[in-house]
């Protein structure tokens, strides 16, 4: 069977594209491979690291376990669209004052997922951080550096 | 100081926190890239006796199939030459490398690897290095007497490397002691589990020239290393190190890189193979499984007369850093404390899983749980307070290593007591099943030699060229380094890690020796650049170059800061001096090792029904000597914890019939923002003689002490002592059914 | 991935008319995602059902409440329609997954993957649940403690779409209550425990119903009969709640995989359910 394809319209970070895509794509690697944002990582390609997070219509998902098909007509989030031009998101500033990036390879999913916590809750307490990024695995921070950076960007915002 | 001991964000922070950070996967070699697959044997052990690869090669979007036909008849191995990059007649573990494959796209690559065809003949295998000891046990190399090693390594079956210690007399030293304790431990094989997986891509030139952009620590022996497989000479191959997604040790060795290159010479196009998560847990270098004997002697008033030790290391399939690993275990076995008679015996072993490697503080937070296991054990049945017993055998400046090299700015008891006061700085809740448990570890810091850059800019800025991979904010701190020594501030240096062919030598990003050794050459090259910066502006000012400082971006006349010249004018003129531009290049090798100590303490509280282990406080103390940046240090010693409270509460690689059960982040278990304490840390500086400007070795050892700190702990809060890693809830709730009355 | 076409219906008619053996409902697809990385499905058309409106909703009916098949465990969770009602569905909503988990994967989905260690099992089956299965020709309606036939199967025919379930009504004193033991805090569960207490009219320290369920030792999540007969008609006290945990333990058949070692969960299948006893206990008598 010759791999069907779909067009699909999705809006990723306010700008509209349009894109014929195999039904087996998955939404990160429409992300990374089609649109060339590779901002957005893979860790296990199973739901398990949070690497992939995106905001899917206001929602943190898993890009990973997403097919692009489902997103067509919706709204997604990257870490490319956290920034105003220059100007940094309290989250950004916030990560780089407090060392909450090391290696750097889980803070577009942690970012993502300080964002989307701080959209619907935006004075969170400590515990209700970690709750907020219990699904985005960081192995070298200790996630002490990013509770404090997201508790950080909640007052700055 | 002005820069150093500053916590300053990290010079690459910006890029990050934008998501324009190149990783390896995010690499674009050109319009077009292959897809690279490995093919990988399912069996742990077999012989392998037809390996087809016509339906794969035939099926449409196929570019590249390679087997160890198309390479070179090369075996490798540091220490012994035992591994050969594609397994030809015995697959030794299940993940060992039959071929590996280039196509269109993804999916396509799979399919081809699903259509090779290998006939294997199943071999019955051994994933335990102790029963791999064992007279009957599956030998892996059969030819093992017949491989090139290095000398004195007393190789025997499956034992490829045996170093033994003999210090003093040890019956003397039992016969000595007031009591005599032994236990066992063991420990299993746990993952870096960086969130990076590895991967590589590779482009062959038409002049014959390999690049290859690969997320490593250890650039240059990953040069050397494609170039011994592939058998090219080093200025064929150029290795780009990426920016790195976590290694902790698990990116020093080659994986799938000569794989891509083999891949794009062959299909005339660049290949980039990326691991899957489940292919990364099985074939990389994770922490070796040990086993672990401990035997002390010791006097009523805790002084310890003797320690025999024995510990047996599986390595995996070849012997890989695993002799390396073994024979510094045999160093590190006794702890941090002066015992005057010992005697170590360290068996390095192979088994049926992938080489394991030298995942951060090797053989570190096996050796502590045993040891520190033991001291809490005996420091109970004396009745001494564990705290006291650590005191009096602790080691001092001027003490020596079982190998018997001196020991220099220790800080042992300061750092242990530091831990101690911290921890009853808060009194114990009150309360069942509440529990405290403190552990003291040292690492000792080498230096590796390495080369550093650093020129002025005509416009007063200074750069440095290393070849440094910056794993953990090094970057950073050598931009500090040279900041403080030009004078100039953190902004007004750049930093930058080229590649194999445009960089000086480096040393490899591990073992907490980056900075020490990139530090010290960079220190010397700073330093050397502000000697001739001196010369030209000395001639400006018509002053004697000795008598010039440097500071606010100026060169100024001792004690008259008016007769001045800017560095900017001092980079313009030293084009048209007779010195000409100001660069300079300096190494350094050799470097004296240091001890790093850590003494760390937490307060746990278990749940007696279900195991459950909740850490209500930890405390991280540690020897740092000059924290070049407090930030990045802090940073280190919170994560470092962090992975060791994963060591020893929930993870593990298991194995049932030679094949790893849990190869995936649902069932190896790290910890996540739910499961991390908060750490309080505490830094001791005392400036390090061996270090640049007083820094000390961080990485290491904060990943050391806590499964011994936990295993102390929740034996306080319930009273049943876990010999064996992790300290589940199940084991807990086991020993604790076995310790109550039936 | 095996290719496949992709379908995203507008209605369950339309649904129900593109779900030929052939067809796989996609709901979150937390689940389904993985099993076509792996193969393990042979569908060569993926049905999507987030485009209908109607499978999405939570409501009120018949004093109970009616969630679709599509509501998300993040919705569910966050629902005040379930929140004091049924605890023990709250409460397991809340700990599936991660967020991100949470914000794709639907209670129908939950249930009609059929693992055995699926959270929002248990504490359906202690509140009496049924699960509404639609085709073409119809809709009827499967006690969920009925639902499960073994792991990944479901007593769901050819053709037959879960499209909602129906949680009746919470009498008068009774409540609920959901435990579960993991490893680390985001985790499968190794068990999970559901109770259900209605207490007597006239004496407050009595049980006159319950229903406790089990996940992830057994082939499916299965009623404890025996922990139910203990209860039903005791006066509760610790050597009741003992004894019912005990009862438990011997009806479950927990085997040994990677997460976990039969016995231990056997001896938690005894902890959990004497904790989510007395939780359901003191929130049936409004102390909770």
């Amino acid at each position: 069977m010759e791999p069907p394809r779909i067009r699909i319209t999705v809006t990723v970070n306010g700008e509209p594209y349009q894109e014929d895509v195999a039904a087996t794509r998955s939404l990160l690697d429409f992300l990374r491979n089609d649109l060339g944002l590779t901002g957005t990582k893979e860790g296990c390609g199973e739901g398990e690291c949070g690497a992939c997070s995106v905001i899917l219509d206001g929602r943190l998902v898993d890009a990973c376990l997403i097919f692009a098909a489902e997103a067509d007509g919706r709204r997604v989030e990257t870490v490319e669209g956290l920034a105003d031009g220059e100007a940094l998101h309290p989250l950004q500033g916030a990560f780089a004052t407090a060392g909450a990036a090391q290696c750097g390879y889980c803070t577009p999913g942690m970012l993502m997922a300080g964002k989307a916590l701080l959209d619907r809750n935006p004075s969170p307490t400590h515990e209700e951080v970690a709750h907020g990024i219990a699904g985005n695995l960081c192995r070298c921070t200790g996630y002490g550096t990013i509770i404090q950076a997201v508790m950080e960007a909640a007052k700055e915002s | 100081m002005r820069v150093v001991g500053q916590e300053l964000p990290r010079v690459e922070i910006l890029e990050k926190v934008t998501g324009q950070s190149v990783f390896g996967a995010d690499v674009l070699p050109g319009d077009r890239v292959l897809a690279g697959k490995m093919v990988l044997s399912p069996h742990p052990h077999a012989r392998i006796t037809a390996i087809r690869t016509e339906r794969a090669e035939r099926l449409p979007g196929v570019k590249a199939v390679v087997t160890a036909a198309d390479l070179p008849d090369v075996r490798y191995g540091r220490f012994v030459r035992d591994e050969a990059y594609f397994a030809t007649t015995k697959a030794r573990y299940a993940g060992d490398r039959i071929a590996a494959v280039a196509a269109v796209d993804e999916e396509t690559a799979e399919e081809a690897a699903r259509l090779i065809e290998v006939d294997y003949e199943v071999l019955p295998s051994v994933t335990s290095g102790l029963e791999a000891m064992a007279p009957d046990a599956p030998l892996l190399h059969e030819d093992y007497a017949d491989y090139w090693s290095q000398p004195d390594l007393d190789r025997r079956g499956n034992i490829c490397g045996h170093k033994q210690i003999v210090r003093g007399d040890v019956a003397r030293g039992f016969a000595e002691a007031d009591r005599i304790f032994e236990h066992r431990f063991h420990v299993p094989m746990v993952h870096q589990t960086y969130i990076e997986p590895h991967t590589a891509t590779a482009r062959f030139d038409a002049s014959g020239k390999a690049t290859v952009w690969a997320s490593t620590q250890a650039q240059f022996p990953l040069r050397a290393a494609i170039a011994q497989v592939l058998r090219m000479p080093m200025t064929k191959v150029r290795v780009i190190p990426t920016e790195i997604g976590g290694g902790f040790g698990g990116k020093l060795s080659p994986t799938v890189e000569p794989a891509a290159v083999a891949l794009a010479r062959k299909a005339r196009l660049p290949v980039r193979i990326v691991m899957s998560r489940s292919e990364d847990f099985q074939t990389t270098n994770p922490r070796h499984p040990f086993h672990l004997r401990y035997k002390t002697g010791i006097k009523h008033d805790g002084t310890i007369t003797a320690r025999e030790i024995e510990v047996v290391l599986g390595t995996g399939f070849s012997a890989g850093s695993g002799v390396m690993i073994s024979q510094g275990a045999a160093v590190r076995a006794p702890g941090p404390y002066r015992i005057p008679n010992l005697k170590i015996d360290s068996y390095c072993v192979y088994t049926n899983t992938s080489t394991c490697g030298a995942y951060r503080g090797p053989a570190g937070p096996q050796l502590a749980f045993a040891s520190e296991s033991q001291m809490d054990i005996i420091a109970r049945e004396l009745g001494i307070d564990p705290v006291e017993m650590r005191l009096r055998n602790a080691m001092v400046d001027g003490d020596e290593t079982p190998a018997g090299a001196p020991l220099e700015d220790v800080h042992a008891k300061e750092t242990l007591l530091k831990a101690a006061e911290a921890m009853n700085a808060v009194p114990k809740p009150p309360g069942e099943n509440v529990g405290r448990g403190m552990a003291m570890a040292h690492w000792l810091v080498g230096g590796m030699a390495s080369s550093a850059g650093v020129k002025l800019n005509e416009d007063g800025t200074v750069a440095i060229l290393t070849g440094l991979v910056d794993l953990s904010g090094a970057s950073t701190s050598l931009a500090q380094i040279a900041a403080e020594v030009l004078g100039v501030s953190l902004a007004d240096v750049h930093v930058r890690t080229a590649d194999t062919d445009f960089a000086p030598h480096s040393t490899l990003s591990a073992g907490s020796q980056a900075l020490k050794s990139m530090g010290g050459a960079v220190l010397l090259a700073a330093r050397e650049a502000k000697r001739q910066i001196q010369q030209v502006a000395a001639d400006k000012l018509e002053a004697d170059p000795g008598d010039l400082e440097l500071d606010g971006n100026n060169v100024f006349v001792k004690g008259s800061p008016e007769r001045s010249v800017t560095l900017r004018e001092v980079g313009q003129m030293a084009l048209e001096h007779e010195r000409g531009p100001i660069v300079s290049t300096q190494s350094v090798s050799r470097l004296t090792p240091h001890p790093a100590m850590a003494a760390h303490a937490a307060e746990v509280e278990v749940d007696p029904e279900t195991g459950h282990v909740r850490i209500h406080r930890y405390v991280a103390a540690q020897d740092v000597g000059t924290a070049v940046n407090p930030l990045s240090v802090r940073g280190q010693i919170e994560g470092g914890v962090m992975q060791g409270l994963g060591q020893a509460l929930s993870e593990a690689c298991t194995f049932t019939d030679g094949k790893m059960d849990n190869p995936n982040l649902l069932d190896y278990k790290i910890f996540s923002a739910l499961d991390a304490p908060p750490v309080e840390v505490h830094l001791i500086q005392h400036p390090c003689a061996s270090g640049p400007l007083g820094a000390k070795g961080v990485g290491e050892p904060p990943i050391i002490p806590p499964p011994a700190v936990m295993a102390n702990a929740v034996f306080d809060a319930v009273g049943v002592r876990i010999h064996d890693l992790p300290i589940t809830p199940e084991k807990i709730v086991k020993a604790l059914k076995a310790k109550r009355p039936a | 991935m095996r290719p496949f076409h992709y379908r995203a219906p507008r209605s369950l008619d339309e649904a129900l008319a593109l779900l030929t053996p052939q067809a796989v409902p996609l709901a979150g697809g937390t689940d389904l995602f993985l099993k076509m990385e792996r193969r393990q499905t042979q569908a060569d058309t993926v049905v999507d059902l987030k485009r209908i409106p109607e499978l999405g909703r939570i409501e009120a009916a018949d004093g109970g409440v009616r969630i679709g098949a599509l509501a998300l465990m993040d919705s569910l969770g966050a629902s005040s329609l379930i929140a004091g009602q049924y605890e023990a569905l709250t409460r397991s909503a809340r700990v599936v997954g991660s967020i991100q988990t949470r914000n794709r994967a639907t209670l129908g989905g939950n249930l009609a993957n059929a693992s055995p260690a699926a959270d929002t099992a248990t504490p359906l089956m202690a509140l009496g649940a049924s699960a509404e299965a639609a085709d073409a020709t119809g809709t009827r309606q499967v006690p969920v403690d009925q639902l499960f036939l073994g792991p990944g199967r479901t007593a769901l025919r050819d053709g037959e779409l879960l499209t909602a379930v129906l949680v009746p009504a919470l009498p008068a004193r009774a409540g609920s209550a959901f435990q579960r033991c993991v490893r680390t805090a985001m985790d499968i569960a190794l068990v999970n425990c559901a109770a259900f207490v209605r207490l007597d009219g006239d004496d407050p320290d009595t049980v006159a119903e319950a229903r406790i369920a089990l996940g992830a030792v057994g082939p499916t999540p299965l009623r404890t009969a025996s922990a139910e007969n203990c209860l039903t008609g005791a006066r509760l006290d610790e050597r009741v709640v003992e004894e019912a945990g005990e009862c438990a333990a011997s009806d479950a058949q927990p085997i040994d995989d990677v997460r976990a070692g039969a016995d231990y969960r056997r001896e938690m299948v005894r902890v959990l359910t004497r904790r989510a006893i007395w939780k359901a206990f003191r929130r049936a008598r409004g102390e909770a």
